[in-house]
């Protein structure tokens, strides 16, 4: 039997049917602040996550109503590509707002953004500050909304640690509670609701590891909206607007790059960095 | 010195930061160049009525150092700037 949850992400509403009661659990947890009741006339457009036979072979099939999206293997590449989709959708859906690849936490004094490009720690490092106590927001993907200065909207993703990041947080003492599906929220880490909150520090990862203590430079203003700017999804016809809303955002913040150490030290720095900010 | 006054393309968007730094950002090219304070400074004073020479008298009244070091820079920036088409075609940046 289909088991059925809706939802109002930043404006997007949509449905979750599956009769898999983990894929419906997973996927509760993961949008667990944006639970909404269905409303009259509700339309909204339906995700689905069932296993099917393709071609003789069971296989996860994620659907947008009745169009096939993907078809995965297991359980939890069946979940990690129904996020996507919803994800890309969410971040569609809200085109007066930015989506940055960055990730979000959240402290008492403020927001900290850490950007870099795929693969540089950015995950990783954000799961390490929120076993400090740190909320993680997002480690992946914050919506701006353009102001002075602009509001951030962290959407919840599943996290995408590798082996090797998973290796890393365990010895420092982290123990991941990573199902058998491999599909790991923010929730899962006893994240609480986001109110938007202001971004106080900006930090971007170097991609090239580092020996011996991680290093935080300084950077101006500018120097960041450049390397933000690889960061950004945009329309063509919208760059200007994009340079706009990231000077925005590195106006009212300190801004570094961040050359990678040990796991801890990089913790270290980025919590002196907001402490001093 | 040369007598070439150096004059920033009118079509080149700048966002200026609080911090003195800015952005250029070249629509047809689709390409956004951040610049150091100083940078942003000789940016603005490319204006067409400067001559090098006066940047670097301008400069050196405010930074730190030899007047020669400060031309040096400015030259270099001029022919980055040059290079990436960021100035008028009539403009000629001299070595």
């Amino acid at each position: 039997m289909n088991v059925e949850e809706r939802f109002d992400v930043f404006g997007y509403r949509f449905a979750f049917a599956s009769p898999c009661p983990t894929a419906c659990r997973r996927v509760g947890t993961l949008y667990d602040r944006f639970v909404v009741s269905a409303g009259p006339g509700d339309g909204r457009p339906t995700f689905s996550l069932n296993r099917e036979r393709l071609s003789g072979r069971p296989m996860w099939n994620v659907r947008l109503d009745d169009e096939l999206l993907a078809s995965e293997p297991t359980l939890g590449s069946g979940l990690r590509s129904a996020e996507f989709e919803i994800c890309t959708r969410i971040a569609a859906h809200r085109d007066d707002r930015l989506t940055l690849h960055a990730a979000t936490l959240c402290s008492a004094r403020g927001a900290v953004l850490i950007g870099g490009r795929s693969g540089a720690g950015k995950s990783t490092l954000a799961v390490a500050l929120a076993a400090r106590g740190y909320q993680l927001a997002s480690d992946d993907v914050t919506l701006l909304h353009p102001g002075a200065p602009p509001q951030i909207y962290p959407l919840p993703r599943s996290l995408r640690l590798d082996g090797r990041s998973r290796k890393l947080l365990l010895r420092i003492g982290l123990k991941l509670p990573i199902g058998r599906q491999g599909f790991l929220t923010d929730a899962d880490l006893d994240a609480r609701p986001i109110q938007a909150p202001l971004v106080r520090v900006i930090v971007v990862l170097e991609p090239e590891p580092q020996d011996g203590r991680p290093l935080l430079t300084s950077v101006v203003q500018a120097e960041m909206v450049g390397a933000l700017i690889s960061q950004v999804a945009w329309r063509d016809s919208r760059e200007l607007e994009a340079l706009q809303v990231l000077a925005q955002l590195t106006a009212a913040a300190a801004c570094y790059r961040l050359r990678r150490g040990s796991i801890e030290q990089m913790c270290d720095v980025v919590e002196r960095s907001l402490e001093a900010a | 010195m040369s007598a070439a006054k150096p004059r920033r393309r009118s079509d080149i968007k700048v966002e200026a930061l609080p911090d003195g730094s800015a952005v250029l950002y070249d629509q047809a090219a689709k390409m956004a160049y951040p610049l150091t304070v100083s940078a942003a400074r000789i940016w603005q004073a490319c204006d067409g009525t400067r001559t090098v020479a006066t940047i670097v008298e301008e400069l050196a009244a405010t930074y730190d150092a030899s007047a020669q070091v400060i031309e040096r820079d400015v030259r270099a920036f001029l022919r980055h700037l040059d290079e990436v088409h960021l100035l008028a075609p009539e403009t000629e940046v001299a070595e």
